[in-house]
């Protein structure tokens, strides 16, 4: 339960701030974080609810998104593994020209798979506004992908 | 009243047909498959028509298709290891500080700051000693460096510290009198200062001896040289009084001077005798005792109107002594 959820964690950072190092830390910053409020027990993880971590992301993300966009890039060595068939090109493009809110949205629904109820509690809106944030972030995608 | 049922079959059935907008803004829930069957059944049928919707749903499965490739990501071990087990001090507080926002200049300025600090620690701590720069902190060491004209070689004497407060003057004597005695006075002064920090070593009773004497010596030549350094202060007068006269026997007149100045006491003040004649004219260049100036005055004014000028000259005289420069003209010459 702990490694999936530092790998959501650290899933979330590295595709909504593209830069490595800062996901790292931001990551390492969100896990703290949440265990700080937890006892060592590692079956606490288990009940943790999952709208508290998007929350403690989202803070965590506005803090270091100017320190990813315009800081230095350092690249970890093997720290992601991606299959190499995906065009990782496309994605950075998606987030460049999307609204923040829409790859937001789409990280944690279609790519972390997490329930649009524990999104919208997260972010501290409703169920229809994270599912209409994530169907147009797809259709912006999906118009990249065919003129990619 | 209709039920929700009712309703949702009114705006769904095929009377009432879905607007664009409308089935746009449900196309990403009818590829999610969360929409009812009615819906589901609506979007269906508007996207057969319309090719752009269609189009678009295709983009939307693709998208789909892309992000489920990316949900397949991981994290390696290290990087999992990492995460939550690392606090860094130093990101945390750059973060709070707002590093990132700040003005270049700024940035700059503490960039320089510090790397200002960092020299300056380092120079602190650095062992200079090992490093060849011998030097005793908080001690200031003043070495006597003298050149023999016959050795070349130069001599270095001990260090003398600072704490025995000798005085520049004696140095600046030491130096220009070049002589062995100053010299050998510092060499006593060090030779002091080295037995008073070194009162704990044991001394046999030939060096105490030896000691003591050097020390008589030295306090002997440290007074021959304050007493030289007396004589050779400047002292004296920088002054010459000059002034001329004319006298109708000039020979005569020139006769009874030499012998007037010779009976006081003088002596020539430069190359010529005292008296000295030119064609129409007698030179007294000539030095007596400061008491005899009024008899000086009185010898040449009982020839005529004579008036003495006391002026300047680099020429230093010696306390008690003064200098005459006297032209005694032929009277009737150039009348």
């Amino acid at each position: 339960m702990v490694e999936s959820l530092k790998q959501d964690i650290a899933n979330f950072f590295y595709f909504s701030l593209l830069n490595e190092g800062v996901a790292v830390e931001a990551a390492s910053k969100v896990f703290i974080e949440i265990n700080k409020n937890l006892d060592p027990d590692e079956n606490n993880f288990l009940t943790i609810e999952k709208s508290k971590v998007v929350n403690e992301c989202q803070d965590v993300f506005k803090k270091f998104f100017k320190k990813a966009r315009f800081g230095s890039s350092v690249l970890l060595e093997a720290g992601w593994q991606i299959n190499p068939q995906v065009d990782q090109g496309l994605w950075r493009h998606f987030v460049r020209d999307a609204d923040e809110d829409e790859y937001i949205a789409v990280i944690w629904s279609a790519i972390l798979k997490y329930d649009d109820a524990d999104i919208a509690k997260g972010l501290g809106v409703t169920v229809g506004t994270v599912r209409h944030r994530t169907g147009r972030g797809l259709r912006k995608l999906g118009a990249m992908w065919g003129g990619h | 009243m209709m039920s929700e049922n009712e309703s949702n079959s009114n705006l769904f059935s095929k009377k009432r047909r879905l607007s664009r907008f409308l089935a746009q803004e449900m196309l990403y829930d009818y590829v999610a498959g969360s929409l009812d069957e009615d819906r589901e059944k609506a979007v269906k049928e508007f996207l057969e028509q319309d090719e752009e919707l269609k189009r678009e749903e295709q983009a939307l499965r693709q998208a789909i298709k892309y992000c489920n490739q990316l949900s397949e990501t991981q994290i390696s071990e290290p990087l999992a290891k990492q995460i939550g087990t690392q606090f860094n001090l130093l990101p945390y507080i750059v973060d709070k500080l707002g590093w990132s926002n700040w003005p270049d200049l700024a940035k700059w300025a503490i960039q320089a700051l510090g790397l200002s600090l960092a020299v300056a620690v380092g120079a602190m701590f650095l062992p200079w000693d090992r490093l060849g720069f011998e030097s005793r902190p908080g001690e200031t060491e003043i070495v006597v460096v003298e050149k023999d004209a016959d050795n070349p070689v130069a001599t270095v004497a001990t260090p003398v510290p600072d704490s025995q407060n000798i005085e520049e003057s004696e140095i600046q004597v030491a130096v220009n009198t070049k002589n062995l005695e100053v010299k050998q006075k510092i060499a006593e002064k060090i030779q002091e200062a080295n037995s008073d920090a070194e009162n704990e070593v044991v001394k046999s009773e030939s060096e105490i001896q030896a000691d003591e004497k050097t020390r008589i010596e030295a306090g002997k030549r440290l007074e021959a040289a304050k007493k030289q350094k007396e004589v050779k202060e400047p002292t004296g007068n920088p002054f010459v009084y000059r002034g001329n006269i004319r006298a109708s026997k000039l020979d005569e007149a020139t006769q009874d001077l030499v012998n007037t100045i010779k009976q006081l006491g003088g002596r020539k003040g430069g190359k010529v005798e005292i008296g000295w004649r030119k064609p129409n004219a007698s030179y007294f260049h000539f030095i007596v005792n400061e008491e005899h100036l009024g008899q000086i005055r009185k010898a040449f004014g009982k020839y005529g109107e004579f008036e003495l000028t006391k002026t300047p000259h680099r020429r230093m005289m010696p306390a008690g002594e003064i200098r005459f420069i006297i032209e005694v003209k032929d009277a009737s010459v150039g009348q």
